[in-house]
């Protein structure tokens, strides 16, 4: 199942090679649909506390010592259904209006699913690696080949932002940090395996840590690489460039999906492997979360582009998932693992309603919006229920999701919760700033307020219900989570002795 | 925001069930005057100014009965809900005695404004001269005024943004009549669930949350109950009556007052420059640091970091790249140089 799972969406992206061009998104759709299943499936099927579950392991590349392992436990459970479920919305958006070139432009969508999925369901550390560059190649295409000019910020004497230098720039930058990643899990490998045979398998390298000097260098890359990839603060460079000439279908992918992967990969990867180093570099993790938290809200406030408010927004709400992964308590990474899921749902249709702002105001420039609410009641309700979820209102996923995280912040750093609390009141701030400039406020002139259609209005109101559903019965995600979450957090909290006796 | 200053009061000094008992009237008779207020605002057209209304009374009479009610409630008047809930929050404060004194003597002063300001209202809506839209209604057709935004008073363009004028006489549906008298009973009469010495249905409602609080159980005799609710209902008729003689009696007071003081009046009405020093503290420093990151920090820092990195790379290999000149004897040297490097190097090592 799990692998039906992982390869339905590339397997359907390349038959759709065999259909016109018409319906090739409808062939990928029908791929992610099955994803979907597949997923709901295996969520229905999970036992709480039953660790890894629906493993496969096969030999791969022996002379290497990399398996192929896949399985599904707690933490990713909920981020595959995520993605299987954005994914599908993102699909059916791009298929009811396909752009230029649509059989290549689908089997970057599918390439795209399967990497992500399988970046998730890894459980090879050289696996994991392999699916964590994969997933970026498909976007460098979609980006770059039906990315569209930016006019740019006249104020900051920017010029156009042309697709293909802000894609390279992304590309680059985020591939730095991953071939970091690489030499470190190729390093941890062998380190690990001290002249015996070499081992990648994340659970035997987590059982049997390496020395501390080892891990800090190690830790040090592979954050590089997860820091890059969520944007968080000083390596952000790559975001406001690509997110203004990103095709938006596909932006609310990469902003729903992508940027989780790297929150991830430090929850699965780097705090069981490394925890003497996680302990270590505690602070200065934490400091950068808090950083992206106010660094993230006070752009996305000053910005008029709409595309950029919400790319600084994740920004932000990644940061507070950092920050709960971070504060090496239960609580705060259960709220994390949460938000995860929360921000992916709600950013997604977000990005999906920004192409509707951007189609009747002209450009993404929320000076020139207004009043768009007027004859367009659904699409306003839509929208203020994502706006709400964005900014945490409570009664949403997001808040419980946030108190969860602050919570352990406050236990185990109560500074850094405090500061991090601010950012509470600033995202309400730039939420509602993107909403009431989109929404309300006089219409200015030549732009008209149409009421969404009626298929992408099912489609976002999909997404919708996905929201308030979560905001319901969030122990969905909680229950599930928190074993695994306990799991891999026991190697930090024995860690601490290390530096105590420093 | 006054009346909540009560409750929390009351809940703060251990009256549990006395504030939870004014929640609960006050969601009565504010909603009330809540109400009639949105009446007389539709029949105004939206405007709210109340130096633009007067003498509603035949008009719109049962808006203006359930206003008065809704004033006698908050204003404490005997036997309305707010008295009962209100002072026995006070009463509670006299029984800590000590330093909470201060909440009795700040509640009372609190009260007498209250009154004050719920009867300036009702006094200056409900009496006096009716004006024009008040004078058209009971004539039984509506004053069209000129459409204009409520905030800024601008004339309207009813084709863009803001709709038309609405006048909505809400006394008029029945949905609103039946609403309205809801509130306005209990406006009136929940007071007497809670009736020092009689009955106390809030208080023994309460009693399962607060089990493990010591001073739920204490509060005043009920002579002295009754000894504070006499002093606030005296208190509420000498504010109503006040406003009467502000009002009614002698309706130039205020405003010659207003000319004698024009200083404290204006920082009164700048509701203390509160709104001012807000954004002096919090809004303008945010917003500066906001664009301070956007045109320094994010361009020269971040992106720098950027342009940096691509430099060094265009540098390193414009420098290597000198090394490809085309010229075909500099090749021949680079490849006679090298092979005798090498051959020097094996030599050394042998």
């Amino acid at each position: 199942m799990i692998e039906v799972l992982l390869w339905a969406p590339l397997a359907f992206a390349l038959a759709a090679a065999l259909f016109p061009g018409r319906i090739a998104g409808w062939v990928v759709a029908v791929g992610g649909l099955v994803s979907l299943a597949m997923a709901i499936a295996i969520v229905v099927g999970f036992d709480p506390s039953g660790g890894l579950q629906h493993t496969v392991d096969e030999s791969w590349i022996p002379t290497l010592g990399v398996r192929y392992q896949l399985a599904v436990d707690g933490i990713s459970l909920f981020l595959v259904l995520l993605t299987t479920v954005v994914w599908l919305a993102g699909t059916v958006w791009s298929a009811l209006n396909p752009p230029e070139r649509p059989r290549l432009y689908f089997l970057m969508f599918g390439l795209a699913e399967t990497s992500v999925l399988g970046a998730f369901l890894a459980q090879d550390l050289i696996l994991f690696v392999l699916f964590f560059d994969l997933m970026l190649i498909p976007f460098y295409f979609l980006f770059g080949s039906w990315g569209t000019e930016h006019p740019g910020r006249p104020e900051e004497d920017e010029g156009p932002i042309r697709p293909q230098p802000a894609t390279l720039k992304m590309f680059i930058y985020t591939l730095v940090g991953s071939l970091l990643m690489l030499a470190g899990a190729i390093a941890t490998g062998v380190l690990a395996a001290d002249g015996g045979s070499v081992d990648f398998n994340i659970q035997h390298l987590a059982a049997d840590p390496l020395g501390s000097g080892s891990q800090y260098w190690i830790f040090c890359f592979f954050a590089a690489a997860f820091l890059v990839k969520m944007p968080a603060f000083p390596v952000h460079g790559w975001m406001p460039d690509a997110y203004r000439v990103a095709p938006l279908p596909a932006l609310a992918l990469f902003s729903g999906v992508l940027s989780k992967v790297g929150a991830y990969g430090f929850l699965r990867v780097v705090l069981p492997i490394f925890p003497a180093a996680t302990s270590h570099f505690q602070e200065v993790i934490l400091v950068v979360a808090v950083a992206s938290i106010l660094y993230g809200s006070v752009m996305a406030f000053t910005q008029t582009s709409a595309r950029l408010i919400l790319g600084y927004s994740s920004m932000a709400q990644l940061g507070f998932i950092t920050l709960g992964i971070f504060s090496l308590r239960a609580d705060g990474a259960d709220g994390a693992v949460l938000n995860m899921v929360n921000h992916g749902l709600v950013v997604a249709p977000l990005m999906l309603i920004a192409v509707l702002l951007v189609e009747r105001a002209g450009s993404d420039d929320i000076r020139r919006m207004g009043g768009l609410a007027t004859r367009a009641p659904v699409l306003a309700a839509l929208f203020l229920i994502a706006t709400l979820a964005l900014l945490a209102m409570p009664g949403s996923a997001n808040f419980i999701g946030e108190f969860y995280i602050l919570n352990g912040t406050f236990q185990s750093k109560i500074v850094y919760a405090f500061v991090a609390a601010i950012g509470i009141a600033l995202a309400a701030y730039y939420a509602l700033r993107l909403y009431q400039a989109a929404m309300h406020n006089r219409k200015p002139e030549g732009i008209e307020s149409r009421e969404v259609g009626l298929l992408q209005g099912a489609i976002l109101g999909g997404l919708i219900a996905c929201i308030i559903g979560l905001a319901l019965w969030p122990g969905l995600i909680l229950h599930r989570a928190d074993d695994s979450v306990s799991g891999q957090l026991s190697a930090t909290s024995e860690a601490p002795t290390e530096v105590a006796q420093r | 925001m006054s009346q909540i200053g009560y409750m929390v009061v009351g809940v703060g000094i251990g009256a549990y069930s006395e504030g939870l008992f004014h929640l609960m009237t006050h969601a009565f008779f504010k909603a009330l005057l809540f109400m009639a207020a949105g009446s007389i605002i539709g029949a105004m057209a939206n405007r709210q100014n109340i130096d633009l209304m007067g003498g509603f009374r035949r008009a719109m009479p049962f808006t203006s009965a359930t206003l008065l009610i809704g004033a006698l409630a908050l204003a404490a008047f005997p036997l309305t809900s707010g008295w009962f809930s209100k002072d026995e929050i006070l009463d509670f404060a006299a029984y800590r005695g000590g330093w909470y004194v201060i909440f009795t003597i700040g509640g009372y002063i609190g009260a007498l404004l209250t009154a004050f300001y719920s009867f300036r209202i009702g006094f200056r809506v409900v009496f006096g001269e009716p004006v024009e839209e008040a004078r058209e209604l009971e004539q039984g057709h509506l004053h069209h005024a000129e459409p204009e935004n409520p905030a800024t008073g601008e004339k309207e363009d009813t084709e863009v943004g803001f709709p038309g004028p609405s006048h909505q006489i809400a006394e008029r549906e029945w949905e609103m009549k039946i609403a309205m008298s809801v509130l306005a009973f209990g406006a009136l009469f929940a007071g007497f669930v809670q009736i020092p010495g009689v009955d106390d249905v809030v208080h023994k409602f309460l009693h399962g949350s607060f089990l493990d609080s010591k001073l739920y159980e204490q509060g005043p005799t009920t002579g002295a109950a009754y000894r504070g609710l006499l002093i606030g209902g005296l208190i509420s008729v000498l504010g109503i009556a006040i406003a009467y003689y502000a009002y009614i009696r002698n309706p130039g007071w205020t405003a010659e007052l207003q000319r004698r003081l024009p200083r404290v009046h204006d920082f009164l009405e700048r509701k203390w420059y509160f709104d001012e020093a807000i954004d002096f503290l919090v809004v303008r420093p945010t917003l500066a640091t906001g664009r301070w990151a956007n045109a320094v920090f994010e361009r020269y820092v971040v992106q720098g970091l950027v342009v940096a990195a691509v430099d060094l790379v265009r540098g390193a290999s414009a420098g290597v790249r000198g090394a490809q000149s085309g010229y075909l004897r500099s090749y021949a040297l680079l490849l006679v140089t090298g092979f005798a490097g090498l051959g020097l190097y094996f030599l050394l090592q042998s």
